[in-house]
């Protein structure tokens, strides 16, 4: 199938949505898009709706300002600021709800599958069957500081995984608070090539007692002096991508099992039809919003839009919707040459997707921009091969790409090669204390960003929430670093 | 005086004549043009393969030590495991045996990244042995066998510049069983009370710089003179030892455990411990497969694997064969797939548990000698 | 499966606003001014000044560990914003003592009063903090007097309710202007992280009829809910008094949570309790008056009908905890609906 053929998907072209045109792009704070959303028709407001087959339903409108959210929990929100275009109210609203959107789905009759440590392999395989709905609780790693609050963490800590565990103890928290997500009707957890403190968790998460299968992660190994590779060898592309295909198919039986229908490779070639056009329009924002001066996307949104990769927010289709949507209007802004931030605002490649959001939103304020990103998710919005038997083209995407199943410099070819393209004059790491992956990778990527982009490389970790604001030491190397970049630039 | 706790003194100094004396031996058959194989773990790969293909096995099992913990810091950020920071450490200060080559096996995350470091950092070749965690999985098995055929290829090219000889690793298949009895024989001693628990530990874990005839000298020199079984139970509530790998320089907590009497070590599942030895390789067949099966069913003393309810079996019943009292969980610093599980084993084991995590920063051993008390004066 | 940890308010009034079932029973009794005590502030002070009402709620907090914190000083507030003269006492909440509008005055030319205006900005200012202080954990309830009231405290009670009989134009003009006022102080509060609770004391059935409630009272507080449902918000509906024979209309109003006063539980949950979350409605005077053990029995039993209510039910008293209402019977409430078994499933949007 052709994704371009894809007419079905085409961005709806609300009525009202003319009577809602964007602004010239500027950054606003929660109060004004209050008061902008006013403005916004409501038709507009009852056409973008997830689960869309459920229909008009008292529950499934997920255009809401941010306003909301804060009023209902996410404090950070009233320290952020955001895109001031419908596209990127739309993606808020749609990110922000996804908590809601899997009890929904439960309610509906969905079943509702936690995946664990794979970002991005195992969702496309379990949209391909009816009826459920794939998430990560991994992703709760957020949760504290969108909260500024530290329930999951101290709930975490008491139950013996503390500050030594990163934040995806987070995820552990929710599992046993149930009140972030439903109970899943499976859990399917990575393990193999996988950040310790998530295998972990998984393994605390299986104790629980929910309905679980473990997946392996093979690990790309590096080609060291000595090494010979060939077919049919350990550690050959070929053999691990089949490996992984074959764990692809085992997972498959546990979902059929789940859904009630045999897997069938038909449907899930559809799947990834869809798939491939999120990650292509991923791809496409991410070039945008790296590249082009003034940006057409803030970091906070590209952030977001990166994340949709692994799992489409837990609805692949209305997900393809809201980044059509995205695209437009970066297209739009691009070829105007209009954005946000000055035109000179310093460009910086940054690893590791910060825990905080306030960080990003810090880095523009600063005067920088991001050049490049590796928020370990790379196989997220790796192309797929669709002329490939589907399991095979999942498999060979993810372990060619995947962020962390190889070493770090593989991890940070791509990563730099991008920031070389996009002018990047430093490089930012925000590390996690405790992660296992930052316990060596972190001098390892200093020492080659610090060489591929001839800048300065600032490497912190990001600090626990629950204070307000981001912790003194961190926002005053920030500010120190910005500094250092903008008179390296005057010089 | 326990019968014992003198003989202790013996067997301590055999096992330290013996290590000193491999230690020469190395360094000669190193200078001779045998290749010494550094790994940092013990069933990854499997140290009968390594001995087949001509090389020399040397576990790292440095830590402990505040000098290699710094020199890690250097190359490592603070939340490094204890394990990765004294064995880089040690392997950058230069002191000692320098291998010629590493093995890192992919048991947890922060070992299979010690690969970039050891030869980003460290100039030493490297091979990358994959070990599948998940071992219900159908193929583990499998997996694991072609990992083993293409290290051996590798390994044989490296030290001999010949091909892999599956001759050879029959027949140090059977030497290793032959040690892994004289080890069981050990266990047995230790829960009948004729050898010290922190002896029959320290002992065990020189296998894996010994090998297995150097081990099976000195562990038949010490069982030979060990005294016969006491009538009476022997002093001190009997403990259950396990944790991660037991690294050189943690040998204070067992010593703590057993010098005022009052805690004995009945038994352990550590993979530096006698525990994995519980169970030998088929010699009969393939020995490849034996080994792969080996290692894929088998616990072998790490709780690594997912799910990990083999391991957590494997303590429940060495607990209850050696009427343990108590489990001490000796952990590293930063050991993620251990710390983060102790609070959910100690409901499951049912049993009064102490959990240390090994720190080695100056002045903790007192504050370890405090807990240790307190968790047997509570026993007891 | 692993008992599930307590969770605390924030979480359980997520699951019941999105038609899930808490792990407990939410237990929010109204308390406002009486918190004032708690942190030591006279209730005057506490009316007039943002941080001593903030400084009170968040005290009270940590005293009661009640499930959600509820800023409200007196129902004129939104009038005396717009110009009606209140009277200030130290130990009272302020009493209308001269309306806006006279019998001269048209109400069409009022203008809704800025959230700077009067005392808005102690709510709003109180819920700005009591949001950042443990907005985490708590929800932060703001009320706001509802079209009808503020209608009444802009003309003078009686005037208002002789207006509905004998000059509806003017009672509609009233309610249109009492609606408007709302606007600016919902949106100030909304952005400062409150959920707004309308609250119409005067449109309960103690008070005016169900046709006058139907046909003065709904249409207004439907415009608010409506516009609260705007911004996708759940919207609590508080009406004290005897509201049972407006039981067949309160659902009209769109509100998704109704908190109800003098009304039959069972009754409540049976019937607006089909469309409705209810909130409610233990006895104020048994809260002043009862022994601890009485009310803790009164809210067992309570509870014991409300569960049953088919959308969800939160645990809560009839009207506003007076002020002399003792410490113990409040900790009494809160220590039965703790006790309290998890409520059954809630019937599910589909």
């Amino acid at each position: 199938m052709n994704p371009s053929d894809l007419t079905h998907l085409d961005v709806e072209r609300a009525p009202d949505r003319c009577a809602f045109p964007d602004p010239a792009p500027r950054k606003i704070g929660v109060e004004e898009w209050h008061a902008r959303f006013k403005r916004v028709p409501q038709a507009l407001i009852d056409t973008y709706r997830y689960f869309r087959d459920a229909g008009r339903t008292a529950w499934n409108a997920y255009l809401q300002p941010p306003s909301f959210f804060h009023i209902y929990g996410m404090r950070v929100l009233s320290r952020l600021a955001f895109d001031n275009g419908l596209a990127s109210l739309r993606l808020w609203g749609f990110v922000l709800n996804e908590g809601e959107r899997l009890y929904r789905a439960r309610q509906c009759g969905r079943k509702v599958v936690a995946l664990m440590g794979d970002y991005g392999s195992l969702a496309p395989l379990v949209c391909s069957f009816p009826g459920l709905v794939p998430f990560y609780p991994d992703f709760q790693y957020w949760t504290p500081f969108l909260g500024e609050s530290k329930v999951l963490l101290d709930t975490a800590e008491e139950a013996g995984v503390g500050e030594r565990c990163c934040f995806v103890r987070s995820a552990l928290a929710a599992f046993l608070r149930r009140a972030y997500f439903p109970d899943p009707a499976l859990v399917i957890a990575s393990t193999g090539a996988v950040c310790d403190d998530l295998d972990a968790v998984a393994q605390r998460v299986q104790a629980l007692g929910h309905p679980f299968a473990w997946f392996e992660l093979p690990w790309r190994k590096s080609a060291h002096p000595g090494y010979r590779f060939g077919p049919e060898c350990a550690g050959d592309p070929s053999r691990e991508e089949a490996l992984l295909a074959d764990g692809f198919r085992r997972a498959a039986g546990r979902l059929s099992a789940l859904a009630g229908v045999p897997f069938d490779e038909g449907r899930l070639s559809a799947t990834l039809a869809k798939v491939e056009r999120a990650r292509s329009l991923i791809r496409r924002i991410r070039t945008l919003a790296l590249s082009v001066s003034p940006r057409p996307l803030p970091a906070l949104e590209l952030m977001q839009v990166e994340f949709a990769g692994p799992h489409f927010y837990a609805d692949l289709d209305e997900c393809l919707s809201v980044l059509e949507d995205v695209k437009e209007t970066v297209e739009r802004r691009a070829a105007a040459g209009i954005g946000f931030g000055p035109p000179d605002a310093s460009p910086v490649a940054w690893a590791t997707p910060p825990a905080d959001p306030v960080l990003l939103h810090r880095l523009e304020e600063m005067g920088g921009r991001l050049a490049a990103t590796e928020f370990m998710i790379a196989q997220s919005r790796a192309p797929l091969d669709l002329s490939r038997p589907p399991l095979e083209a999942l498999a060979s995407s993810f372990f060619l790409e995947a962020s962390l199943i190889g070493n770090t410099e593989q991890r940070a070819r791509a990563f730099l090669d991008e920031a070389g393209a996009n002018g990047a004059r430093g490089a930012v790491i925000s590390g996690l204390f405790a992660s296992s992956h930052c316990v060596s990778e972190t001098r390892i990527l200093r020492d080659l960003m610090s060489k591929r982009l001839d800048g300065p490389v600032l490497a912190f970790d990001v600090p626990s929430p629950g204070g307000r604001g981001l912790r003194n030491p961190v926002k005053n190397r920030l500010a120190a670093y910005m500094e250092t970049l903008k008179r390296r630039r005057r010089t | 005086m326990r019968d014992e706790t003198k003989n202790a003194g013996e067997a301590t100094n055999r096992i330290r004549e013996a290590l000193e004396r491999r230690e020469e031996e190395l360094q000669t058959l190193q200078g001779e043009g045998r290749k010494i194989i550094a790994t940092l773990a013990a069933f990854a790969p499997p140290f009968e393969l390594i001995e087949a293909t001509g090389g020399v096995p040397l576990r790292l099992l440095e830590g402990g030590e505040a000098d290699f913990e710094t020199r890690g810091l250097r190359l490592l950020k603070n939340e490094a495991c204890s394990l990765l920071k004294g064995v880089l450490g040690a392997l950058s200060s230069g002191s000692g045996l320098r291998p010629d080559a590493v093995v890192v096996g992919g048991a947890c995350d922060q070992l299979r990244r010690a690969a970039e470091v050891i030869s980003r950092d460290l100039g030493l070749p490297v091979f990358e042995f994959s070990v599948p965690r998940a071992h219900g999985n159908q193929g583990a098995q499998e997996r694991l066998r072609h990992e083993m055929e293409w290290l051996g290829r590798e390994l044989a090219h490296f030290c001999r510049g010949a091909p892999f000889d599956p001759g050879a690793l029959g027949h140090r298949v059977r030497a290793w069983n032959r040690a892994r009895r004289a080890a069981r024989r050990l266990d047995e001693s230790r829960g009948a009370g004729r050898l010290a628990g922190r002896e029959a530990l320290a002992l065990a874990r020189s296998i894996w710089r010994l090998g297995p005839e150097a081990f099976l000298e000195a562990a038949g020199t010490i069982e030979a003179s060990l005294p016969p079984a006491p009538e009476v139970s022997p002093p001190g509530v009997p403990l259950l030892f396990t944790g991660p790998p037991v690294l050189w320089g943690d040998d204070t907590i067992a010593d703590f455990l057993e010098a005022s009497g009052r805690g004995r070590i009945a038994g352990d599942v550590l993979e530096t411990g006698t525990y994995p030895h519980l169970e030998e390789a088929d010699e009969n067949g393939d020995p490849l497969e034996a080994l792969a099966q080996r290692a894929n069913r088998f616990p072998l003393g790490c709780g690594f694997k997912r799910p990990d309810g083999a391991f957590v079996e494997a303590v429940r019943q060495e607990a209850r064969r050696w009427g343990a009292k108590g489990v001490v969980y000796k952990s590293l610093s930063f050991c993620a797939p251990w710390n983060h599980q102790a609070s959910r084993f100690k409901k499951i084991w049912g049993l009064p548990l102490l959990a240390l995590e090994g720190d080695y920063a100056a002045g903790q051993t007192t504050r370890l000698k405090t807990r240790i008390e307190a968790f047997l004066e509570a026993l007891s | 499966m692993n008992a599930a940890v307590r969770q605390n308010a924030r979480e359980a009034w997520s699951l019941l606003l999105i038609d899930e079932a808490p792990g407990r029973v939410l237990a929010s009794p109204i308390l406002t001014s009486r918190a004032c005590l708690c942190a030591g502030y006279a209730v005057g002070e506490y009316c007039r000044d943002a941080g001593a009402m903030a400084k009170s709620h968040l005290k009270a907090l940590e005293v009661f560990g009640h499930d959600g914190i509820c800023l409200f000083s007196d129902v004129g507030i939104l009038a005396e914003a717009m110009g009606s003269v209140f009277h200030h006492a130290e130990h009272a909440v302020p009493i209308l003592d001269r309306p806006l509008v006279g019998e001269a005055d048209d109400p069409r030319e009022l203008r809704a009063p800025g959230p700077r205006s009067g005392r808005l900005p102690v709510i709003v200012g109180a819920a700005r903090t009591c949001h950042a202080s443990a907005g985490d954990v708590v929800p932060v309830f703001a009320f706001v007097p509802g079209p009808f009231t503020t209608a009444a405290m802009l003309a003078g009670v009686e005037a208002f309710l002789t207006a509905l009989v004998l000059d509806p134009p003017r009672a509609r003009a009233l309610l249109d202007a009492g609606a408007r006022a709302s606007v600016p102080f919902l949106d100030a509060l909304m952005v400062a992280g409150a959920l707004p609770v309308i609250v119409e004391p005067l449109a309960s059935a103690s008070v005016v009829s169900p046709k006058t409630f139907e046909d003065f009272a709904r249409p207004y507080i439907l415009r608010l809910v409506r516009y609260l449902h705007r911004f996708d918000l759940d919207v609590v509906l508080h009406v004290c008094g005897e509201t049972g024979p407006e039981f067949g209309l309160l659902p009209g109003t769109e509100a998704d949570l109704l908190s109800l006063d003098k009304v039959d539980l069972a009754e409540a949950s049976a019937r607006p309790g089909r469309r409705c979350r209810i909130v409610g409605n233990l006895s104020t005077d048994l809260m002043l008056r009862g022994a601890p053990g009485e009310v803790g029995r009164a809210v067992e039993a309570m509870i014991e009908v409300g569960r049953g209510t088919p959308k969800g039910y939160v645990a809560s008293t009839g009207c506003e905890l007076p002020a002399a209402t003792p410490d113990e019977n409040i900790h009494a409430f809160i220590e039965a609906a703790r006790d309290a078994a998890s409520p059954p499933e809630t019937e599910k949007k589909s």
